[in-house]
């Protein structure tokens, strides 16, 4: 009680500080044991040292689909903040300075990001189903055959395909954060630059964007952790397995097949899974630290 | 203000508690009585077989109304991680399905003393061979069988048949005549999900056997390997009937479910699918005339993949013993197993089960029988090796034409000792 006395804030800290260890500080601890072990998940588990980090990147099978699926997330990381994230910062900006239409604009973007991954997935194969779906339905209705696609079917066309779908889905949040921010530039400061007869993109480049450095750097952190993290959509469009050739595979479906395996997928393996995630988390990690601290000195200056 | 809203919380709680102690105490009483039936949970691993679970259940549940059993469906692709973590947990159902001996989690649930041995409570004297290796650990049994056959048979569109004149073949070569006739109309020889692994198996297996019937028996004796030219001409043939269009022209990108709908929706005019799929399909599009056939071999004969389905395992950490031993007891009768044929519509594995279904009729109509080639992947599994899993992550790959057949075996071999 004295402590609490002399240090109140530790009553505020504690309670997040207990959660925040049981829920991500132990089950980190526990993967990285578990890496160490061959084990199905049942039974008895087998010390096997640095055996399933060897594998995951030496095993000529296992490396080829781990780092495919790597170079799917990294791809991603690329058109999140190359592709969607101008488009979410050009939509927020338009909303700001009210274009016409501006209110039903912002609905329609923001919508898709209320409706579950899952759902969208779902919608997206609607779509894009190569014998059900919409697009080949009119393509064959209007005699235009050659356009006919797999769609997700094809390598060629399934990852741009997919990154559209998870754009629509998703370019609200990010949008968002733009919109706050833009909010928050003080209207003085647009009215000299209006005043001085700054054009709109003038005052774009040289007002808006650098205002706007604390919610790139949010954006890009965030954006970054949502483009390594995909699950749900690739899992809907491609089934666990990533697609045909795996052109749609990402970390956490690789993951996925070895920790739950299942009565699809063979049998479970709880160890390399584990090494999989303990892989995966250090990588994020790593990437969001760097992002972090680079963006912070370019704040800062 | 303030105080009105604290009484009314306060009035509401109260409220909560009366409700709640109410609920409690009857829930008290139910349980409490002496003639309540002992409950038993069951659970299964696809929503495919719940409608026989179902009613054989209740069938069970009439008869013996000192039980009440219930049941949960699980998803096949997280049934097992479900299933440890239940075990683990020491929360398991009474009785719950595995796949047997054809792959490794029955053993290790064996070896965890996970589940119950059965050997002395089940009479399994009437059960092919076969069906009770299914169930069989280091001579012990673990596992009810299952009441039916796994096979796989070509479904056809009758009715597109006669339209354009066709017939159904009677050697491989007219097979391949008839995929060339259908692929002059408009309409899709044969539906394919070419993105889902077990969809090749079953497409591909019914063609080796029809190519490769020798290859499959030597195999099964050990005795021949993977990387057999005869293996590799029957993946070849696949690829083949891809690139001439003979499964449509976007088959990589459809599932299962786009394959049977392509069909059942008369865009195809046949599927290569499994005989638990025959209700499926008929349910889908009632209206439909389907017949069924199995690809002949270059001779004319008609050979039969044949892989025997699996029942239920009792959990060795159940509560009620006696109730779950007489349940599994139950569901190796002859009168359990013909409810489950009835209802799903599949073909029979036990002597005594009989079917009056049409389309099983003519799915079964076959020369010989062979085995199931996932079944040998396992069956030769090296220690460690993992060849069923590589042929359910690259067969994809071998029909896209990112890895050569040649070099898709070979990695099946790596992983197989005969």
């Amino acid at each position: 009680m004295k402590l609490l006395q002399n240090r109140p804030y530790i009553g505020f800290v504690l309670p997040g500080f207990v959660l925040y260890t049981a829920f991500m500080i132990v089950p980190l601890l526990v993967a990285i044991y578990y890496s160490f072990f061959d084990w199905s998940g049942l039974g008895p588990m087998t010390f096997v040292g640095i055996d399933n980090y060897r594998t995951l990147f030496t095993n000529p099978r296992l490396s080829s689909v781990f780092w495919n699926a790597l170079g799917n997330n990294a791809k991603m990381v690329l058109a999140v903040l190359c592709i969607i994230m101008p488009i979410q910062l050009l939509i927020a900006y338009s909303i700001d300075i009210k274009v016409r239409g501006y209110r039903a604009f912002q609905l329609i973007v923001f919508l898709p990001y209320v409706i579950s991954p899952t759902i969208i997935g779902f919608f997206a194969l609607l779509v894009f189903d190569p014998n059900l779906g919409i697009l080949n339905t009119i393509f064959d209705a209007l005699n235009l055959e050659q356009f006919r696609s797999a769609w997700f079917g094809n390598p060629d066309i399934a990852f741009p395909l997919m990154v559209g779908v998870i754009a629509w889905q998703g370019i609200g949040a990010g949008m968002l954060i733009f919109l706050a921010n833009l909010k928050e530039i003080p209207r003085e400061i647009i009215e000299a630059s209006i005043i001085d007869g700054a054009s709109r993109w003038r005052r774009f480049i040289h007002i808006v964007v650098p205002s706007l450095l604390p919610s790139f750097t949010n954006n890009i952190v965030l954006g970054t952790i949502w483009a390594m993290v995909q699950f749900d959509i690739p899992y809907i469009v491609g089934g666990s397995q990533g697609g045909v050739d795996n052109s749609v595979d990402f970390m956490n479906l690789f993951f996925y097949r070895f920790a739950f395996g299942g009565a699809y997928f063979g049998e479970t393996s709880m160890g390399f899974g584990a090494t999989i995630s303990v892989v995966l988390f250090f990588i994020i990690l790593l990437v969001a630290v760097g992002q972090i601290a680079f963006l912070r000195r370019y704040e800062n200056r | 203000m303030m105080h009105t809203m604290v009484r009314k919380l306060a009035l509401t709680l109260a409220m909560l508690l009366v409700l709640g102690g109410t609920a409690f105490a009857s829930g008290s009483q139910e349980s409490g009585g002496s003639d309540e039936p002992t409950t038993l949970l069951v659970w299964e691993h696809t929503p495919q077989f719940e409608a026989p679970l179902a009613a054989t259940l209740e069938n069970f549940m009439a008869q013996n109304p000192d039980i009440r059993v219930e049941y949960e469906i699980k998803t096949p692709d997280q049934y097992y991680a479900l299933l440890s973590t239940a075990i683990q947990a020491g929360e398991a159902p009474d009785l719950f399905w595995t796949n047997g001996t054809a792959t490794t989690d029955l053993p290790n649930l064996v070896r965890q003393g996970a589940v119950m041995d059965l050997t002395d409570e089940l009479d399994l004297s009437d059960y092919p061979q076969l069906a009770v290796d299914m169930t069989t650990v280091d001579g012990s049994v673990y596992l009810t069988p299952g009441a039916t056959i796994g096979t796989r048979a070509v479904y056809y569109n009758k009715d597109m048949f006669d339209e354009f004149g066709l017939s159904v073949p009677e050697t491989f070569g007219e097979f391949e005549q008839l995929l060339a006739d259908l692929s002059q109309e408009d309409v899709i020889p044969v539906s394919l999900g070419g993105r889902f692994t077990w969809s090749i198996l079953f497409h591909f297996e019914p063609i080796l056997a029809a190519m490769a019937p020798d290859w499959i028996a030597e195999a099964t004796a050990g005795e021949a390997p993977v990387t057999d030219p005869r293996v590799e001409a029957a993946l070849d043939k696949m690829i083949e009937w891809g690139e001439a269009g003979y499964y449509g022209d976007g088959y990589l990108g459809m599932d299962e479910g786009g394959q049977l709908l392509a069909f059942s929706r008369g865009d195809a005019a046949m599927t290569i699918t499994g005989s638990w799929n025959a209700a499926t399909l008929q349910q889908n599009n009632p209206e439909m005339n389907i017949g069924a056939f199995q690809i002949p071999t270059r001779d004319g004969r008609e050979p039969m993949v044949v892989t025997f389905a699996t029942g239920f395992s009792v959990y060795s950490g159940t509560e009620h013993p006696e109730e779950a031993i007489r349940l599994a007891q139950y569901l190796t009768s002859v009168e359990s197993q013909q409810i489950w044929v009835d209802q799903l519509g599949d073909v029979p594995g036990l002597p005594g089960v009989t079917t009056d279904d049409r389309l099983v009729s003519e799915i079964v109509d076959n020369d010989f029988q062979v085995n199931s080639f996932y079944t040998i992947l396992g069956q030769y599994a090296a220690d460690g090796g993992t060849p069923t899993r590589i042929w359910e992550e690259d067969n994809v790959r071998v029909l896209s034409g990112s890895l050569s057949p040649a070099a898709f075996l070979e990695s099946l071999d790596a992983e197989m000792e005969m």
